[in-house]
């Protein structure tokens, strides 16, 4: 009897109905048991695909041959599904079509009702798993077999996003907080629920079914259990720069994110492998023209690459290689590992969207990967693009940039350094970035390069406008480079300087010291102490006034002079009076404790 | 003549006590007071007065204060001057910029110094600035500043035609003449329309080849330029320049 109920019990929370508040969740043995259920994909029968969303058609193009396989008249409002053998979109107003793979003829056709907004589907083999949001807030997933007769249907008054599905199990995020997982009947047999944050994706790929949300991926395995983060095989990927949208996934909830758009040219590619982490630690991100490899884990750079010209508008990860297509039907392949580029053909469509059947495809041999100088030189292209779209991807590629070692980095830092921020160049945030990694670098070698660009002032008939003097002098500064005293100095002195410029200016040169730096801080104390033009920020002659005390007795003469005359701005002459009074005391408190000590030691000897 | 030599000492001493009063209030926390204590020290030939502004300058005015200052020194025939006035062109405030460069402007023309300062200064920023840096150039006639000045030109910047025309050469006037077309008409025309009004430019065959440039210049600016010549050279009807100019405007007033 004990036994008995001891089964009943472990089946209870799968008695339920499917989405019933009920059922049991985070449950070891329900995953385990459905997991079981859930067979790797069958190795693909035919060449590499590529599906392309073309002027009112749908291409099948094979990769492996290089040409068009097949074309057909199609109204593609969706992003083309791939399953085993067969591909799916939605067509027109209300169809979902499925097609085969290998002649792009149709198969099965259902006719969404008019209550029913697709949200996204998923092909099991050749069995199409759909999700449909009705008119009253209810929603619904619903199989068809490769005839396109019904199988199941299943409704819930909570949302469901998006279905993925692998070797018989459907997985979908339901109510936002959880991923349930189906049979191929259509039973609900086990559901995660997720306690750090919403669930707002599932995704079947040959290694594994994965979920999440905006800030990482989860993979389905024993430790979904835990519900949480820390407790389940959870990863994120680690970018340097957070300017740039890192989505991992479509939003399953979305029902604009079926159809072909901006997300399918930013957002991140990645793969799976057992327990937590991606596959070879890789993650690419892909924004616009322009792909960014990163060591998930450590947040450095790998490799980059910008295609010519034109939108990249379709990327996978299909685990050796990356492979894209453009907008003017470029298609391509990138080594994953070495970021080599393969571009396979210009097949000269104008394409709107692509989908790939293109697992295990390898760039090739023919690929050269890029050596260090060239990702910097890309790197720097992207920087320098004209395209205003791009504002955030070059602060990122300037952050990418930064991680890259070796002076032709430096040289490439220095040059975005001292560039005119402008329309269609780099936007003033990159340029302060590339600032911020510059002196971070502390590149000794790149010193006398800093040394020759601090050479150039103002002159309106030269054209010469100095920009970076700031930087310069933080980075110089960073270096302790005293032989850049006498530059900084004449820069300090220098009318045409930026105000903003000033204060970096005074505190290198009260870093660096020597008679190069006291004179010119002295200099530029005395001469705008009165001057109201610095009441509102007088910084600069407050770091100038401290760094002269710091300097020694005849320095501070200058300070002491400013804190007593009357028409210095109060401001100022409040700081530096104080600065003033505590250098004093620590210097009475300093050659007291000499005294002391020099009567200690002499104490021995009386007594003797 | 006891009494005259008392009186001459007393008079001494009370200028010098003047003008150790006026140091005072010149680097006083009274802007107004410190600037009229300027404008007295600059009527004072004590050495002292001179002495007292270069070292109110050094101890850093306000802006306002060190105008005054430098107007109070220009003309100032002293070693001390000219170095004062030369750091002073380098201040942020344009305002103080430009008093230094008006003084040094009447500097010595052998300062070399004064000269560098005005050539430099034709590199700034502002406007304001580069015109009292040609200005300055021009008054002083000094031609090391012509490569400067003409690169003005092509900035477009008109504070460049007194300076050129008043330091042209028959090789400058000729440079001028083919930058036709290379830099706005208005600053070209002024240009050569100034340097044909200095009695000393010449020869003739050159104030002819100035003429005709302008002739080549369509529109109202090298029209009024000629007029204007024709009109200031009433009292030598027959010289050819003239002729020439006078040639042109009947044939434009006839168009």
């Amino acid at each position: 009897m004990a036994p008995m109920l001891a089964v009943l019990t472990s089946l209870a929370g799968c008695g339920e109905a499917a989405f019933s508040a009920h059922t049991r969740d985070n449950d070891v043995g329900d995953l385990q048991r459905a997991m079981a259920a859930s067979a790797a994909p069958a190795a693909r029968a035919g060449h590499a695909m590529a599906f392309l969303v073309t002027d009112g058609k749908l291409v099948g193009y094979d990769l492996a041959d290089g040409k068009i396989a097949w074309e057909q008249a199609a109204d593609v409002k969706s992003r083309v599904i791939v399953g085993g053998g067969a591909i799916a979109h939605r067509q027109g107003e209300r169809d979902l079509v499925v097609r085969g793979a290998a002649t792009g003829d149709v198969r099965a056709r259902v006719t969404l009702a008019a209550d029913e907004t697709f949200v996204g589907a998923a092909l099991d083999g050749d069995k199409l798993v759909y999700v449909v949001q009705l008119a009253d807030k209810r929603s619904a997933v619903v199989a068809i077999d490769a005839g396109g007769a019904p199988l199941w249907r299943r409704e819930t008054q909570s949302a469901l996003g998006a279905p993925a599905a692998r070797g018989g199990l459907v997985a979908l995020p339901f109510a936002h907080q959880n991923l349930t997982l189906l049979d191929s009947t259509g039973r609900e047999i086990a559901r995660v629920r997720a306690t750090d944050e919403e669930i707002a994706f599932a995704r079947a790929l040959p290694e594994g079914i994965y979920y999440g949300g905006a800030r990482g991926v989860y993979r389905l395995d024993d430790k979904s259990a835990a519900g949480t983060r820390a407790g389940s095989s959870y990863a994120e990927a680690k970018l340097s720069g957070e300017q740039v949208r890192t989505a991992y996934h479509w939003d399953g909830y979305q029902p604009s994110q079926s159809a072909l758009g901006a997300f399918d040219r930013n957002r991140l590619l990645w793969r799976g492998r057992e327990g937590a982490g991606f596959r070879d630690d890789l993650a690419v991100l892909h924004t616009y023209r322009f792909f960014f490899a990163f060591d998930a884990k450590a947040g450095k750079l790998r490799w980059v690459y910008a295609h010519p010209r034109t939108d990249v508008v379709a990327s996978e990860d299909a685990g050796g290689a990356i492979v894209f297509a453009s907008a003017d039907g470029d298609i391509g392949l990138i080594d994953a590992a070495s970021g080599a580029v393969r571009i396979v053909q210009k097949t000269g469509l104008r394409v709107a969207g692509a989908s790939f059947d293109a697992d295990g495809l390898t760039a090739g041999s023919g690929a050269t990967p890029p050596s260090e100088a060239e990702v910097a030189k890309t790197l720097e292209q992207i920087v320098y693009d004209h395209d205003a779209r791009f504002g955030a991807v070059k602060v990122f590629a300037v952050d990418a940039l930064g991680d890259v070692p070796g002076p032709t980095v430096t040289a490439a830092l220095l040059k975005l350094v001292r560039a005119p921020a402008g329309a269609g160049g780099p936007p003033p945030a990159a340029l302060a970035r590339a600032g911020e990694k510059l002196v971070a670098r502390r590149d000794r070698a790149a010193a006398p390069a800093m040394l020759e660009a601090l050479g150039e002032h103002y002159d309106f008939l030269d054209d010469r406008t100095p920009r970076g003097v700031d930087v310069l002098a933080r980075a110089l500064g960073a270096l302790g480079a005293r032989e850049a005293a006498a530059p900084l100095a004449a820069h300090l002195l220098d009318h045409e300087t930026p105000e903003r410029a000033l204060k970096d200016l005074a505190t290198t040169l009260g870093q660096l010291g020597g008679p190069d730096a006291v004179k010119a801080l002295r200099t530029f104390l005395l001469a705008y102490h009165a001057d109201p033009a610095f009441l509102l920020d007088p910084a600069p002659l407050v770091v100038a006034g401290e760094a002269l005390i710091r300097a020694g007795v005849e320095a501070r003469r200058a300070v002491a002079f400013v804190v007593e005359d009357r028409r210095t701005l109060q401001p100022l002459a409040r700081q530096l009076r104080v600065s003033l009074e505590a250098a004093d005391a620590a210097d009475e408190e300093a050659a007291k404790k000499k005294l002391e000590k020099k009567d200690s030691e002499a104490a021995p000897e009386r007594q003797e | 003549m006891r009494a005259l030599a008392l009186g001459v000492l007393l008079a001494a001493a009370t200028a010098r006590a003047d003008t150790a009063s006026l140091a005072r209030e010149l680097g006083g926390p009274d802007d107004a007071v410190a600037e009229a204590a300027a404008g007295k020290l600059a009527q004072s030939a004590e050495p002292a007065a001179i002495a007292a502004l270069v070292a109110a300058l050094a101890e850093g005015p306000p802006p306002k204060v060190a105008v005054a200052a430098l107007k109070a020194l220009a003309g100032k025939k002293d070693a001390r001057v000219v170095p004062a006035l030369v750091e002073r062109a380098q201040h942020r405030s344009p305002e103080v910029r430009k008093a230094a460069l008006a003084a040094l402007a009447v500097a010595p023309a052998t300062e070399k110094r004064a000269t560098a300062a005005l050539t430099a200064a034709l590199g700034d920023s502002d406007a304001e600035v580069r015109a009292q840096a040609a200005r300055g150039l021009g008054d002083r006639r000094d031609r090391s500043a012509e490569a400067r000045l003409v690169k003005l030109m092509e900035h477009r910047d008109m504070s460049a035609a007194p300076a050129l025309a008043a330091i042209a050469t028959p090789e400058l006037a000729h440079r001028l003449s083919e930058m036709l077309g290379q830099v706005p008409d208005p600053i070209l025309c002024t240009t050569l329309g100034e340097m044909l009004k200095r009695a000393d430019f010449g020869p003739e065959p050159i104030r002819v080849e100035v003429v005709r440039t302008l002739s080549k210049v369509p529109g109202i600016d090298s029209t009024a330029v000629l007029i204007e010549y024709v009109a200031s050279t009433e009292r030598d009807k027959n010289r050819p320049s003239r002729l020439e100019a006078q040639k042109i405007v009947d044939e434009r007033s006839r168009q």
